[in-house]
């Protein structure tokens, strides 16, 4: 028993440090802001919810945006975002996977995750981020709105950064994530299972 | 560019920073934080950058160094600058050129904007430059453990956090090292749609995440034959020890903020 709980806080520990590596390799998307950015992060974070369980991917996501904090370029609201977006995902796709472990239930809890993921970041965003943002950055709603038209003509309220900017952004960076990790999952989950 | 990265870089010194305990090191970068966002008016920047400067002076941390941590985020500071000087509106208008509008109060804005980034910077920078990433993982689970009623892992929190700071460069190291040899094999990351391109991202994951399974294994098995059985009555080499020293800071820092709370509300 001892075995296994040294065993898998150190594995959370190097899952953690895997993502938090990852949060440096990150590519901007076309057609959105600046401060949108897409990294495969969530990866490492995914793999924890399957291989150990809903608490293991909370805590590597925990771990990754406390550490990203002292690089931090949104004076800490990405971050939070960051960690409360994952925390989402994590529980949806951890409920889903842990009732039956199989590849097909795995996909299942991708797709669910992804849903719940686009639908919670939209609102988190609308009521709660972007106020963080205004007020931490000394930015205005038309200010955020000013940038995202920019880059998207689309966007020319607030609610339209919300359709045109976090949604569309959501949901590109959950399905990087989801079919990395599936990928991903299938060609190390044996090692995983045998260790 | 992956070397660039200041996470956990500790510059060893002998000052009045780094003699200082961890744990108050970490309570007054707080404070220090929280009173940043409550700042509105110049003065009392004015004042905060005077107390940074004689912080800076007490770490003895070169300019040099503190330069080199704030140079990545250079990109995002001048951003924030930028909009705010072109898009604030305001009533005394200094310059009007076609849609470019430039005012009074966007200037003031952006200088403010800038300073309260820099100082963020600065501020967590002064804790990781004097501070060993092993004390202020220490710190935190100590900072944290009355949250464990709750049911907050402090340890096990704080363990996981020294082992991720102590890996990342390694695993940084490891991905380079991987994109460079699968580059050798041919493997391009840089062109086709993203979703071509996070494909692309496999080759190197897999390797990479083995790698990590299997440090995992090793540290776990070191960990295991030196008997370690979580935070329950484990002892330390390097005590957390509040001396003199930390009295001083946190009377400073009490003063500091007294007279910021006072600055605040008399410039409203």
């Amino acid at each position: 028993m001892k075995k296994t709980t040294t065993k898998k806080l150190v594995s959370i520990a190097m899952l953690a440090a895997v993502s938090t590596a990852l949060m440096f390799i990150d590519f901007p998307i076309p057609l959105m802001p600046p401060f949108l950015k897409l990294d495969i992060s969530e990866v490492p974070v995914l793999i924890a919810t399957f291989a150990m369980g809903i608490p293991a991917g909370i805590a590597v996501a925990f771990i990754k945006n406390a550490l990203h904090l002292f690089v931090s370029t949104t004076m800490y609201v990405g971050e939070l975002s960051n960690f409360l977006i994952s925390v989402a995902m994590v529980v949806s796709a951890g409920i889903v996977y842990s009732r039956n472990k199989t590849r097909k239930n795995a996909v299942l809890a991708l797709v669910v995750s992804t849903v719940v993921t686009i639908i919670f970041a939209a609102l988190i965003n609308r009521f709660f981020i972007i106020w963080a943002y205004v007020n931490m950055m000394g930015l205005t709603e038309e200010k955020i709105v000013a940038i995202c038209n920019g880059v998207n003509k689309h966007v020319t309220s607030i609610n339209g950064y919300i359709y045109f900017g976090v949604i569309p952004f959501n949901f590109i960076k959950s399905v990087i994530n989801a079919v990395v990790t599936l990928l991903l999952y299938k060609r190390i989950s044996k090692i995983i299972k045998k260790q | 560019m992956l070397k660039d990265i200041t996470l956990g870089q500790y510059f060893p010194g002998n000052s009045f920073l780094h003699r200082m305990d961890a744990r108050v090191k970490l309570l007054l970068i707080l404070v220090y934080i929280v009173i940043l966002f409550t700042i509105k008016s110049i003065a009392v920047y004015a004042l905060f950058t005077l107390f940074t400067a004689v912080v800076i002076m007490f770490s003895q941390i070169p300019l040099i160094t503190i330069a080199k941590s704030v140079r990545p985020m250079m990109f995002f500071i001048v951003f924030t600058a930028i909009i705010n000087i072109f898009m604030t509106p305001g009533d005394v208008v200094l310059v009007s050129y076609g849609i470019i509008t430039i005012t009074a109060d966007g200037i003031v804005l952006a200088a403010k904007m800038v300073l309260r980034f820099l100082f963020l910077i600065i501020g967590t920078s002064m804790l990781t430059f004097t501070t060993e990433p092993l004390a202020l993982t220490d710190s935190i689970e100590r900072l944290l453990s009355p949250f464990r009623k709750i049911g907050v892992p402090a340890h096990e929190l704080a363990m996981m956090m020294s082992i991720a700071i102590r890996f990342i460069p390694t695993l940084l190291e490891e991905t380079e090292k991987i994109m460079k040899a699968q580059m050798a094999r041919g493997a391009d990351f840089e062109s086709g749609n993203i979703l071509k391109r996070s494909k692309a991202l496999i080759p190197i994951l897999v390797p990479l995440f083995i790698s990590a399974f299997r440090r995992a294994d090793d540290l776990a098995t070191a960990m295991e034959c030196r008997c370690y059985r979580g935070g329950d009555n484990r002892t330390r080499m390097k005590q957390l020890k509040m001396t003199v020293v930390d009295l001083k800071a946190g009377i400073a820092m009490t003063v500091f903020t007294a007279l910021v709370i006072v600055g605040n509300i008399l410039t409203k």
